[in-house]
C-alpha cells in the first residue's frame, strides 16, 4: 500500500513525537505536529487529516477530548498514546472511541501496528455509512486469494456484468445474479432472476434473510461460494459489554474484556515472534477455558507447522502431547473459515472426526490467522484481500461449555489482531536476522582483509603489489608475502573453487597452513605435498584449491610450484613472455599428488604477473570473457612499466571491460618486479 | 543440466547437457552415478559433448565423481570433452587423472 496519509500528532511527549514523526514520514506520510487539541483543531480546520495520534493521561480530560474528536470528526481514527495505566482506564479510552492504544515508550513496531489498525478503521468508515452495522461477504477470487467486500446500503448487486457492485466471473453466474438488500438493520439475499439459481446453506432460495456465517452459492451447490459476516467483532464485543455495564458487568466478563484489550496492547509492542505467539495462545486458552492451544503457521513450502504449543498453566507443551486433530486445522487453513466443534461425542460430527475423538478430544475451536492487505478500490466498495498465514487452534477434553458465540467472536478478534502483530514481528525478525548476518559478514570481511598482508611489499631487490577484490563481502582468493630469514622473498596466490563464505573459510585454512611452513629448510615440493596431504582428508568435497607459490632470491633465481593455477607470466622489458606451468595438480583432491619445482632466472626490470581466474573470466555486458588474449596484449604493451603501474592498468582494464556487469567471481592479481629501475 | 542414461553391454553412458557449475547440476551427476554404482554398474562413461559451461567447481564435481566411482571398484571414462572442459582440466593438471576419449567406441573398448 503506497498511499500517503496526513497524520496529526497532538500533545505527544518529545521522545514519542520524534519517534512517531520520524517513522511516519519515512513511510511516506505527512506529519503535522500540535501541542494540544485546541491547536490541533485549528490546524484541522485548514487541512484534512486522516489520522490522529493523541497523548492522554489518566489525570486530564483525555476521555472527553477523545469523545469530542469522535463527535467532530466521526471518521477520524484516534490512536491514543498513554503511560502505563490501569486496565479500567484503557477500557474507558477504548469505549471513548480510540482506534488503538499505545503504551509509552512507543517503538516503530507498535507505531506500525497502530497505524495499520487506524487505517483499517479509516477504510471501514470510508466504505460504510456511520451507525450502520458493517456486513461483509468473503469469497475467493480467480487466483484463489480470499477477498472481502463490504455491503453498503441500500444494496449490493452481484453478477458478471461490470456495473455490479461485486463482479464475479466464473461459469454459472448470471450477468445480474443476486443482490443483498440492507433493510432495517437486516440483510436480505435476493435472487434477481439468475439462470442457475442462488443457494443459501445448500438450499435454493428466491429471497431469504442472512445470518452471520451463512454460505451463499451462486449457480448451484458446486458454484461460486461466498460467506456472509456481520459486525465488526471488536465493536460487537464492546457494544455487548456496554449494554451489560448498565446492568452491572460481571467481574469475570469485565476481566475477560480487559484481558483481551491488555493483550492487544501488548501485541503491538512485542516484536519477538515466539513471545508474541505464546501470549496469543495463553489469551486464547484463557478466553475459552480450553486446556491446550496451538499456533500453526504456514512455512515457505506451504505446510502448516506448529510454532507454539501451550497448556492452560501458561507453560509450553511437551512434544509428546502434540497430537492434535489434523483435519480441523487443515480445513480452517484451506477455507479461511473458523471451525468450532462443541462436543465430538454427539451429533453428525462424531463420525467424520473419529480419529480426533480417539485422541480424547471433546471440543475444538480453530480460527484462521489472516493478514489483510488493501489492494484496490474496485467499483464502489473497498476490496480487501486476505492472506491466511496460519491458524489458532485450541482444544479440550471436556465439553465446550464456555464456547459462547461472544467468545468465538473474541477468539476471532484475537486472531485477527494477532495476525497483524505476527506479520509485523515476522518482518522485524527478517530485518533483524538480515542485520545480524550483515554484521557477521562485515566482521568476517574485516578479519579476512586483516589476514592479508599490506598490498605492497617493497624490499631492496624486489617490489610486490597485489589487489584482492572479493565477489561478495568475503571470498576464496588470497595472496601472501613471506620475508624469509635467509633474505629470500616468498609469495603466494591461491584460489579456492567457488566463492563467498564457504570458500573464504577454506582459503583461511590454507593461508594458515602455508604461513606455518619453513620455507628456508624444506623444499617447495615437500611443502606442497605436505599441505596437500593434510588438506585431502579434511573432506572439502569438490572444493579444490589452485595455488601458486614462488621464492625469489637477491640474485633473481626464482623457484616456484604451480598447483593447477592459471599460469602466471614472466614479463620481460622487451615484451617477451613466458608461462610458469611447472608444478602439479590442484590441492585438496588426490592425497598422493606429486609436485615438481620450476626455476626461472629473473633479469632486472622483469616482472611476474599472477592472477586468479576471476581476471580472465571477467564478463562484459555481451557475456564475453576478458580472456588471456586481452591480458597478454595489455602486459606486452606495459612491459616497461613499474609493478604498481602494471597492476593498476590491469585493474582498470578489467573494471572497464566488465563495467555494468556484476562481478561473478573473486578477482586477485599480483605483480612482482625484480630490481626495477625506478624513474 | 540434463542427464540421459544409455546402456551398452555392461557399460552405462551418461549423456550430460547444460551447465556444470557450483549448485547447478553438480548434485545430479554424483547422484546418478551413485545410483548406477548401487545397482551394480561398474563401467561408467560421462559424455560431456553437450556441456555448455563448466567452472572450477564443476571440475571439482567431476573429480569427486571419479573418486566415488573408484572407491566403489568401478571405472570412469570421460568422453567428448569440450574445449573449455579440456582447458580447465589442463590448467588444473587434472587431465592425467582421467581417461579421456573423443569417440564412444574407443571409450567402450577401453574397459
Amino acid at each position: 500500500m503506497n498511499d500517503s496519509f496526513t497524520i496529526m500528532c497532538t500533545g505527544l511527549n518529545p521522545s514519542e513525537e520524534s519517534c512517531a514523526s520520524t517513522h511516519l514520514s519515512q513511510s511516506g506520510h505527512q506529519v503535522i505536529l500540535s501541542k494540544n487539541f485546541a491547536e490541533a483543531r485549528e490546524k484541522m480546520e485548514a487541512q484534512r487529516v486522516d489520522m490522529v495520534y493523541f497523548q492522554a493521561s489518566e489525570s486530564d480530560r483525555a476521555l472527553d477530548t477523545i469523545k469530542e474528536i469522535g463527535r467532530l470528526y466521526p471518521s477520524l481514527p484516534v490512536i491514543v498514546v498513554c503511560e502505563q495505566a490501569p486496565e479500567s482506564f484503557i477500557l474507558e479510552t477504548w469505549r471513548a472511541g480510540a482506534a488503538d492504544i499505545l503504551i509509552s515508550p512507543v517503538t516503530t513496531q507498535s507505531l506500525e501496528a497502530s497505524f495499520q489498525r487506524g487505517l483499517n478503521k479509516l477504510l471501514s468508515y470510508k466504505s460504510e455509512q456511520k451507525d450502520q452495522p458493517s456486513a461483509r461477504l468473503f469469497y475467493l477470487d480467480e487466483s484463489g486469494q480470499e477477498c472481502r467486500v463490504t455491503i453498503k446500503p441500500p444494496r449490493l448487486s452481484i453478477g458478471r456484468l461490470s456495473d455490479n457492485d461485486l463482479v464475479i466471473g466464473p461459469m454459472g453466474v448470471s450477468r445480474r445474479h443476486a443482490e443483498v438488500i440492507v433493510q432495517d438493520d437486516e440483510y436480505l439475499l435476493h435472487d434477481v432472476g439468475s439462470k442457475m439459481g442462488t443457494y443459501l446453506n445448500g438450499e435454493k432460495i428466491k429471497r431469504a434473510k442472512l445470518k452471520n456465517g451463512d454460505r451463499i452459492q451462486l449457480g448451484g451447490t458446486q458454484g461460486t461460494s461466498l460467506t456472509f459476516h456481520t459486525g465488526d467483532l471488536l465493536q460487537t464485543l464492546i457494544s455487548s459489554s456496554n449494554e451489560k455495564i448498565d446492568t452491572g458487568l460481571s467481574l469475570y466478563e469485565y476481566k475477560e474484556i480487559g484481558h483481551l484489550f491488555a493483550t492487544f496492547r501488548a501485541l503491538s509492542s512485542c516484536p519477538v515472534l515466539d513471545e508474541l505467539l505464546a501470549m496469543v495462545v495463553d489469551t486464547a486458552i484463557e478466553l475459552t477455558g480450553a486446556e491446550r492451544g496451538f499456533i500453526m503457521l504456514k512455512e515457505k513450502n506451504g505446510e502448516l507447522i506448529i510454532r507454539c504449543a501451550r497448556n492452560n498453566n501458561k507453560k509450553p507443551l511437551d512434544e509428546a502431547c502434540f497430537q492434535t486433530s489434523q483435519r480441523v486445522p487443515q480445513e480452517v487453513f484451506k477455507t479461511g473459515r473458523p471451525v468450532v466443534i462443541k462436543d465430538l461425542d454427539l451429533g453428525e460430527e462424531s463420525e467424520t472426526h473419529d480419529h480426533t475423538r480417539q485422541l480424547g478430544l471433546r471440543s475444538i475451536s480453530c480460527v484462521p490467522l489472516r493478514y489483510l492487505t488493501v489492494r484496490d478500490s474496485a467499483h464502489t466498495s473497498t476490496v480487501v484481500r486476505t492472506e491466511t498465514i496460519g491458524v489458532l487452534y485450541i482444544d479440550s477434553s471436556s465439553f465446550g461449555a464456555r464456547m459462547s458465540s461472544t467468545r468465538i467472536d473474541a477468539l476471532e478478534t484475537l486472531a485477527s489482531e494477532a495476525s497483524i502483530a505476527i506479520y509485523n514481528a515476522w518482518l522485524y525478525k527478517i530485518s533483524q536476522d538480515k542485520r545480524k548476518i550483515d554484521e557477521q559478514l562485515a566482521l568476517a570481511r574485516e578479519i579476512q582483509q586483516a589476514l592479508l598482508p599490506e598490498p605492497t611489499r617493497d624490499l631492496e631487490y624486489v617490489r610486490a603489489c597485489s589487489q584482492n577484490l572479493p565477489c561478495y563481502d568475503i571470498g576464496g582468493d588470497y595472496f601472501d608475502y613471506f620475508n624469509l630469514e635467509n633474505g629470500n622473498f616468498g609469495f603466494a596466490l591461491g584460489d579456492v573453487a567457488g566463492k563467498g563464505m564457504p570458500a573464504a573459510i577454506l582459503a583461511s585454512l590454507i593461508q594458515g597452513m602455508f604461513a606455518a611452513q619453513n620455507f628456508c629448510d624444506i623444499s617447495l615440493p615437500s611443502i606442497m605435498v605436505n599441505v596437500n596431504r593434510n588438506l585431502v582428508p579434511r573432506g572439502t568435497g569438490n572444493r579444490f584449491v589452485t595455488f601458486f607459490l614462488g621464492i625469489v632470491d637477491p640474485d633473481g633465481n626464482c623457484n616456484y610450484i604451480n598447483a593447477g593455477h592459471n599460469p602466471p607470466f614472466l614479463l620481460s622489458r622487451d615484451g617477451s613472455m613466458k608461462e610458469l606451468t611447472a608444478g602439479g595438480m590442484v590441492l585438496g583432491i588426490m592425497a598422493d599428488a606429486e609436485y615438481e619445482m620450476g626455476t626461472i632466472m629473473m633479469q632486472p626490470d622483469d616482472h611476474l604477473v599472477l592472477f586468479s581466474d576471476g581476471v580472465t573470466e571477467a564478463l562484459n555486458t555481451s557475456g564475453e570473457e576478458f580472456g588471456l588474449g586481452r591480458l597478454v596484449d595489455l602486459l606486452r604493451a606495459n612491459a616497461q612499466a613499474t609493478a604498481p603501474e602494471i597492476l593498476s592498468r590491469l585493474h582498470e582494464a578489467v573494471l572497464s571491460f566488465s563495467a555494468n556487469t556484476p562481478q561473478h567471481d573473486d578477482i586477485t592479481m599480483m605483480v612482482l618486479g625484480y630490481r626495477e629501475s625506478r624513474r | 543440466m540434463k542427464i540421459d542414461v544409455r546402456t551398452i553391454g555392461d557399460a552405462k553412458i551418461l549423456d550430460c547437457s547444460g551447465k556444470i557449475t557450483l549448485g547447478e547440476g553438480t548434485m545430479s551427476i554424483r547422484n546418478t552415478v551413485r545410483d548406477l554404482l548401487n545397482s551394480g554398474s561398474k563401467k561408467i562413461i560421462l559424455n560431456l559433448a553437450e556441456i555448455k559451461y563448466i567452472d572450477s567447481a564443476g571440475i571439482g564435481e567431476l573429480v569427486s565423481t571419479y573418486t566415488t566411482v573408484v572407491n566403489n571398484e568401478g571405472r570412469l571414462k570421460l568422453l567428448n570433452l569440450t574445449n573449455k572442459t579440456h582447458q580447465l582440466l589442463t590448467i588444473t593438471k587434472l587431465l592425467t587423472v582421467f581417461d579421456t576419449f573423443d569417440n564412444e567406441k574407443a571409450a567402450l573398448e577401453s574397459f
